[in-house]
């Protein structure tokens, strides 16, 4: 059984998230949790962090912290960055009909899907600014079927 | 970024070799695809089945591979895995793609 508790903090740029994912998932592999569930947490946690990435620290670079954990059924994950607030309303509810919607594939987009694959397969989110700080927390509920001993 | 070129059955079959498709690989997956398949008249059959993992940015990549491709040259995926797949669904892009289960069933098809 892996260790419940993953903390790691890595330089906001494409490939440190690359090499931060594959050791969550690493992480995320030892745990309880179905593979199509840890698939669908993988594809949150990338967006998040591409969001991060691109739009926390658009001109620059800086710190990601990234912490998850099981905690009873659920599985949570934390992400903290230093850089620009994310925009009042940007942040969606999760489900249908909330938010900015999806780019319509007719349109032949080649972005925007982030916060839509973000909303359509986490449970809940909830953002904080702390001082100089963005923290998002990402709730899978009924990810952990047979939670660890602590 | 890893991409082995053939042609097969009036395909130019590009099998990606790398295990993601994400934002620090999208300029270079691009890239990678429009050098193995300019000049050509065929269809580009792009075989997944190594890709383990794709975002939003690879998405978006795929996208451009297909415009680049112009009017006359069709894209076809192939062998896409649980996680991609899911992407595609998830995002209505698997709408907008002819998507074969297998490149042999891609092949198939095409014969």
């Amino acid at each position: 059984m892996g260790k419940t508790v993953f903390s790691l903090s890595f330089t906001a740029t494409p490939l440190a998230v690359r090499r931060g994912l594959l050791a969550f998932e690493t992480y995320l592999a030892g745990l309880p949790v179905a593979s199509e569930r840890r698939d669908s947490i993988c594809i949150v946690l990338a967006e998040a962090l591409n969001n991060i990435t691109e739009h926390a620290y658009p001109n620059a670079t800086g710190p990601i912290w990234l912490r998850a954990q099981v905690q009873g059924h659920q599985f949570i994950a934390t992400l903290r960055d230093r850089g620009a607030a994310l925009p009042a309303g940007l942040l969606p509810q999760p489900g249908p009909g909330t938010g900015h919607s999806a780019p319509n594939p007719t349109d032949l987009p080649e972005g925007g899907f982030g916060w839509h694959l973000i909303r359509s397969l986490a449970d809940g989110l909830d953002h904080a600014r702390f001082a100089e700080w963005n923290e998002l927390r990402i709730i899978f509920r009924n990810a952990v079927p047979s939670p660890p001993l602590p | 970024m890893g991409l082995r070129a053939q042609h097969s059955n009036g395909f130019c079959l590009l099998q990606v070799e790398d295990s993601r498709i994400d934002a620090a690989g999208a300029i270079a997956f691009k890239e990678a695809v429009r050098q193995a398949s300019e000049g050509g008249q065929d269809d580009v059959l792009l075989d997944l089945g190594a890709v383990d993992f794709i975002d939003s940015s690879g998405l978006g990549a795929v996208v451009a591979v297909m415009k680049a491709l112009g009017p006359d040259r069709r894209l076809h995926l192939a062998g896409l895995r649980p996680a991609v797949a899911k992407v595609f669904r998830l995002t209505r892009m698997d709408s907008v793609f002819t998507i074969h289960a297998t490149v042999a069933d891609a092949l198939k098809d095409a014969a």
